[in-house]
């Protein structure tokens, strides 16, 4: 049985004095290819950005690996340090493609030049590395973006509707090129209002209730 | 009237016959307004950015006193400053009063509310995507802030530019620690103000034009910037 590498409960945030989602209660293991869904607003972006250190809930208590209970202020770093988060519109710097690629604080956790090179072929980037990223177009900042989190290869990966802009055989390649990150033991969380063609890259499915409920069905 | 034509063609001979003490007092403003901005930026963006995105105590009552801060008198700091350069005050044995090095200081005082205060709406008003993107991939906090102002570079210039324009236009703190030394610390306000008190309109408004100038200039260098960035030219 793979290890877990992060425990969540007594999850809960709100806005305003608006609940979004209380005393959520979960666990994600090694390899874990998850689809997160839920109606507008029920706090799927949320749980991701909180999961990512990007965020503080109003309250939960977190096990990384087997360290013990904490509260998000002490665990964030460790957030921060194992996981990427891609927003729903990438962001990319106003440099050139390759830079953005560069940007690598997380460098001793990056992959080999050659993996490099293979990714950015494999995502059909290499012919834009020269060009400025904010000229690029919203399907392949897309692509830029994830080649830029496979990079950096991370134990976590936070993605938020990654597949908005991109076409068919651009999504193939992208299913592909995730597949291989999962099965080298990275854990994907996964935002998607494109069930169908979300299917193949993932093996469970966690919904969030309209009452703030979060229960998990399998996906096969 | 006719003065007033009179003393903009004298101006104009001036400033086109490159007078030696003209051209004097508007090196000593830019030399003075550059070197005080050159040091006032660096800190107040740092300022800025720490205040925008950090969270420290007393962080905002550090707010507020910027704020405060942008509505000081520039005498009330050339009073300040004077009192604390003169022979009695607490720093009288640097020798820096009537210096141009105490009207840098002064200067830098006068630049840097304006531009952390603006620095700091541009950092908060920015696009919460970069800075959440500059933490999930771990960039160092040092390098996330060359990131980011790279990335909001045309509102920073705005500030820095707001910074100048103060700096280089104030004349109270100018002439409280500078002495309005000719050839030494007398700069386009102090002469300005100096040559009307004496009836000499020309020198004046040759000056004048020239801070007219500046601000033409330095107002076209932000919009071609944003312009050019926003592909509107």
């Amino acid at each position: 049985m793979k290890p877990a590498i992060l425990k969540v409960s007594e999850l809960s945030r709100s806005y305003n004095g608006h609940r979004v989602f209380n005393d959520f209660k979960f666990s994600l293991t090694e390899g874990d290819s998850i689809l997160l869904q839920g109606e507008n607003g029920s706090g799927k972006t949320t749980i991701l950005k909180i999961l990512s250190g990007l965020l503080e809930p109003s309250s939960g208590k977190f096990i990384i690996g087997n360290s013990r209970a904490a509260e998000y202020k002490s665990v964030r770093p460790a957030l921060v340090e194992q996981s990427i988060y891609l927003h729903q519109q990438p962001f990319l710097f106003d440099t050139s493609v390759e830079n953005n690629l560069l940007y690598a604080g997380k460098s001793n956790s990056a992959l080999t030049q050659a993996a490099q090179a293979k990714l950015t072929r494999l995502f059909g980037i290499d012919d834009l590395l020269a060009k400025n990223a904010a000229n690029l177009s919203i399907g392949q900042k897309q692509r830029v973006a994830l080649t830029r989190s496979l990079i950096y290869n991370p134990r976590l990966l936070m993605l938020d509707e990654p597949f908005t802009a991109i076409d068919k055989e651009s999504f193939v390649s992208s299913v592909k090129a995730l597949q291989q990150y999962r099965d080298r033991g990275g854990t994907i969380l996964l935002v998607s209002h494109q069930h169908d063609r979300s299917f193949e890259l993932i093996d469970k499915c966690w919904c969030i209730h309209p009452r703030g409920v979060l229960f998990c069905v399998s996906a096969a | 009237m006719e003065t007033i034509a009179g003393a903009s063609i004298d101006a104009l001979k001036l400033l086109i016959s490159f007078d030696a003490d003209l051209w004097q007092i508007i090196w000593v403003s830019y030399s003075v307004s550059m070197r005080a901005i050159f040091f006032a930026a660096p800190l107040a963006i740092v300022c800025a950015y720490l205040l925008a995105f950090q969270r420290f105590f007393l962080r905002q009552t550090i707010i507020l006193l910027l704020e405060t801060w942008l509505a000081l008198p520039a005498v009330v700091v050339g009073l300040t400053l004077y009192i604390m350069l003169s022979r009695s005050g607490p720093l009288g044995d640097w020798g820096l009063l009537f210096t141009q090095k105490a009207m840098v200081i002064g200067q830098m005082i006068l630049a840097f509310p304006i531009i952390a205060a603006m620095a700091f709406a541009v950092f908060k008003g920015c696009d919460e995507r970069i800075r959440e993107t500059t933490i999930t991939l771990g960039i160092p906090q040092w390098k996330a802030l060359l990131i980011t102002v790279r990335e909001l570079r045309f509102g920073i210039l705005a500030a820095v530019v707001a910074g100048f324009g103060r700096i280089i236009a104030e004349v109270g703190c100018a002439l409280m620690v500078g002495g309005n030394i000719l050839n030494y610390t007398r700069n386009m306000t102090t002469a300005i103000a100096l040559e009307t008190s004496k009836g000499s309109f020309s020198g004046g408004i040759a000056l004048g034009m020239v801070l007219l100038i500046t601000a033409l200039s330095l107002n076209y260098v932000v919009f071609k910037f944003g312009s050019d960035r926003n592909h509107l030219l």
